[in-house]
Formats: C-alpha cells, sequence, structure tokens
C-alpha cells in the first residue's frame, strides 16, 4: 500500500517550518465552538446536577470521550 | 468532526445549556461498568438505542457484556426514564429530539421533586487517576495539506481530532537526569517512550483507533538533546522518526455514498502505518520540578486504516501532523487519554 512513489509527500519538518506546522496542528479555539456547551464530562455528576437543579439529562454518548479522543 | 458539525450550532448551544444538564461520556467504559453509574447509563441506552420498554431495561442493566455499541444521544429522567434518543449528526434532527423530550419531560413520571443522589464507587478498571502534579500534554491530530486531494469536499477535508497525553510525576521526574549538560543527549524513559509511540503517534484524525501493537515501539527513536542549561531551566530539543507498520483485518463501515452498509459488505482494510520524523522544544524548571514548555510535532506519511477511523475511502498515503503541547487545567482538559488506565499506564 505505501512505496517511494507516494504522490502526497508530507512537509518538511524543520526548526523553521516548526511554529507553522504546530499552529497547524492543534485544535483552533474560533472552531470548537461546542465548548460553550456546560458539559459535565461523566455521568454520575450530571445525574446530581439534575437532581439538584430538576432538569432533564442529556446524554452525548460515543465510543471515545466525546471531549477527547472520539 | 461530530463536534463541530453538531453542537456549534448556536440554537443547540442554547437549548442545551438554558434547558438540560448536559453529560458528553465515553461508553467504551460505561455501558461495560459494573457500578451504579454503568446500570444508570444502560438502563437509559436499553431503551434508547435498543428500543426496550422501561422494565424489559431494568431486566437487563446489570449486565455488563452486552455486545452492541450504545452511542447515541439520550435525555433521561434521573431514574432512567427514556424521554427521547437519536443518533446523529444533523443539528435539525437533534433539535427534534430536544423538543419532543422536553414535551415529554412536562409528561414524566419520575423526577417530580427536587431530590438527592448520593455518591457511588467506580468500578476499579476504570478509574483514571489525573495526574495532579504531573505532565498533562494537550494533543492535536490533522491531515496536512495534499498537493494531490481527491477527498470529496466536506467535513472530511477539515477533520481533526484531539487526545490528553497523561504522565505522572514520577514518571515526569525521571526525564530529565540529574546534572545534565548542555550538548548532553538521552533517551526517553522506556515507558514515557513506549506510552507516546503506542498511544498517541495515531492517526485520529477522523475518529478513534487501536494502540500500535506491544512491538511497535522500537521501530521509533525518540532522543532528548540538552541545548542550554542555567541555573533553573534546562532546555531541550526532542528528536525523532521511524516507521510504525501493522498488519491486521480491519473490517470498515462501508463509505456513505456506498449502497451497502456494515455487515451486508465488509470493506476490509488490512494495513496502517505512520512514518513520522518528530521534533519538539522542551523545557524543564528544575526549581519548581515542573516542565515549562514541552511542544512535540510528529509529521510524516500515514497510509490504511482501521475499523473506526473511517479510512475505507482514503487508504493512499497522505501526510499527518500531530501536535502535544502542555494542556490547560480546567475541566474539558482533564479528559483521560483515549485507552483503559491498565493498558495506558503499563504500555
Amino acid at each position: 500500500m505505501y512505496n517511494d512513489t507516494v504522490q502526497n509527500l508530507p512537509p518538511a519538518l524543520t526548526p523553521d517550518t516548526f511554529d507553522a506546522l504546530f499552529a497547524q496542528c492543534l485544535p483552533k479555539p474560533q472552531t470548537e465552538r461546542w465548548t460553550e456547551i456546560a458539559w459535565e464530562t461523566e455521568l454520575w455528576p450530571a445525574r446530581q446536577r439534575s437532581a439538584q437543579e430538576n432538569k432533564p439529562l442529556f446524554l452525548w454518548a460515543m465510543n471515545g470521550h466525546p471531549i477527547g479522543c472520539v | 468532526m461530530r463536534r463541530e458539525r453538531t453542537y456549534s450550532d448556536p440554537r443547540i448551544i442554547n437549548l442545551l445549556n438554558e434547558r438540560f444538564v448536559n453529560a458528553a461520556v465515553n461508553i467504551n467504559s460505561l455501558q461495560r461498568q459494573d457500578d451504579d453509574e454503568g446500570r444508570c447509563f444502560r438502563l437509559i441506552a436499553l431503551q434508547g438505542r435498543f428500543k426496550l420498554s422501561f422494565e424489559d431495561a431494568l431486566d437487563q442493566v446489570a449486565q455488563t457484556d452486552h455486545g452492541e455499541c450504545h452511542q447515541g444521544q439520550f435525555v433521561a429522567t434521573i431514574d432512567g426514564e427514556l424521554l427521547g434518543s437519536r443518533h446523529t449528526a444533523d443539528p435539525d434532527e437533534l433539535l427534534d429530539m430536544l423538543t419532543t423530550a422536553l414535551s415529554n419531560w412536562d409528561n414524566r413520571t419520575t423526577q417530580r421533586e427536587v431530590s438527592q443522589i448520593g455518591d457511588f464507587n467506580r468500578d476499579e478498571r476504570y478509574i483514571w487517576q489525573y495526574p495532579e502534579d504531573g505532565l498533562v500534554l494537550h494533543l492535536g491530530c490533522t491531515d496536512l495539506p495534499r498537493s494531490v486531494d481527491t477527498r470529496p469536499d466536506g467535513v472530511y477535508r477539515t477533520a481533526h481530532n484531539q487526545d490528553f497525553v497523561w504522565i505522572t510525576r514520577e514518571e515526569m521526574l525521571s526525564i530529565v537526569p540529574d546534572g545534565v549538560q548542555k550538548g548532553d543527549r538521552f533517551s526517553l524513559p522506556e515507558a514515557i517512550h513506549r506510552r507516546l509511540v503506542r498511544h498517541h503517534l495515531l492517526d485520529i484524525v477522523r475518529g478513534e483507533t487501536p494502540a500500535w501493537s506491544k512491538e511497535v515501539p522500537q521501530d521509533v527513536a525518540l532522543e532528548l538533546h540538552v541545548t542550554d542549561v542555567d541555573s533553573d531551566h534546562v532546555h531541550m530539543t526532542l528528536h525523532g522518526g521511524g516507521k510504525l507498520q501493522e498488519n491486521g483485518t480491519w473490517c470498515t463501515q462501508p463509505p456513505q455514498r456506498s449502497i451497502y452498509r456494515r455487515g451486508q459488505m465488509c470493506c476490509l482494510i488490512e494495513e496502517r502505518g505512520f512514518e513520522p520524523h518528530i521534533l519538539g522544544h522542551v523545557a524543564f524548571d528544575r526549581v519548581q520540578e515542573r516542565f515549562t514548555r514541552f511542544d512535540v510535532l510528529a509529521v510524516g506519511t500515514r497510509w490504511g486504516g482501521t475499523t473506526f477511523n473511517v479510512r475505507c475511502d482514503d487508504t493512499d498515503a497522505a501526510p499527518l501532523g500531530i501536535a502535544m503541547t502542555i494542556a490547560n487545567t480546567d475541566a474539558f482538559s482533564r479528559i483521560p487519554p483515549h485507552s483503559g488506565p491498565r493498558s495506558y499506564f503499563q504500555a
């Protein structure tokens, strides 16, 4: 599957290209609007808050943590 | 991808913040947990995902080995009475479900009064200890620009993912040997080396993927070079690279445009690989005993895929970038790494 005739070569990683490539790879806050939602990151504290505030519980359940690697 | 597509819609953000208590949860552990939290989740998911009645679901909540995936979006009372469920990335579909669930909330038969929920003892197989005084890195992963790009327009062109790297305090303090001098070179401690390679040099751009096999880390070198030493700090660069390659039989979900669905036609991938070059800038404060900089970048060619990282139609070699930097300390930055605690710390 992989051989020496790769069409899409990666950019060179050097001290000069480091900063730009580094910035490209990290999440950018302006695209992460889902962080504006007041998520609990585990079910139990959410269940406790739901009991205290008497509001319905919304669960976003994924393989992998939805706020981490999903 | 789902994060940005579904939960960046202002209507969703406002409704969830105003009318619901929201939880983002990892079913890899939750659907298997042999404790009250696991039973509570299974009660809700068995109704929502598998359409069981409340009573039938209640009969099955003790089973921790239900093999099917419990993913989805659910609205429930604290007693597990299901008010709505869906498994969608479409904000309009989610909005419809939430609206219906609010109507059902008005007609609920449980949680009519404000009540108290006590604490519980978590199944010890799934207990993560956040490394309070250790080193936690925020990892970002994305496809880098391609000179020949055959991907269809859409979310996959801008896909990115994140993870967190956990290094305990004891491990962190073992990274920089005592008495190092400018010009010294040394390897990362083996446990950290193996963890970084097996669990974090992974193609997770479109979705989760398993750790590399135990044999793979030896194929990647990682070495710290001391560039400067003063009374407080040791400044270093991290250098490394290698070729990670693994064969397997990963049966994947066919692409969205396929007329087939999973199980009807196996879309098989038999190889995955990543050939990274690695460079990092690292600084350790010897007085405070903490890292003040830990910026690491891996750039290289990836190919292939696995069952859940959605590369079925994008297995050809293409550039991938993975960056790591010291994480914030807010709640969203305390999410455990993508793994189980035992396999992660004994990589």
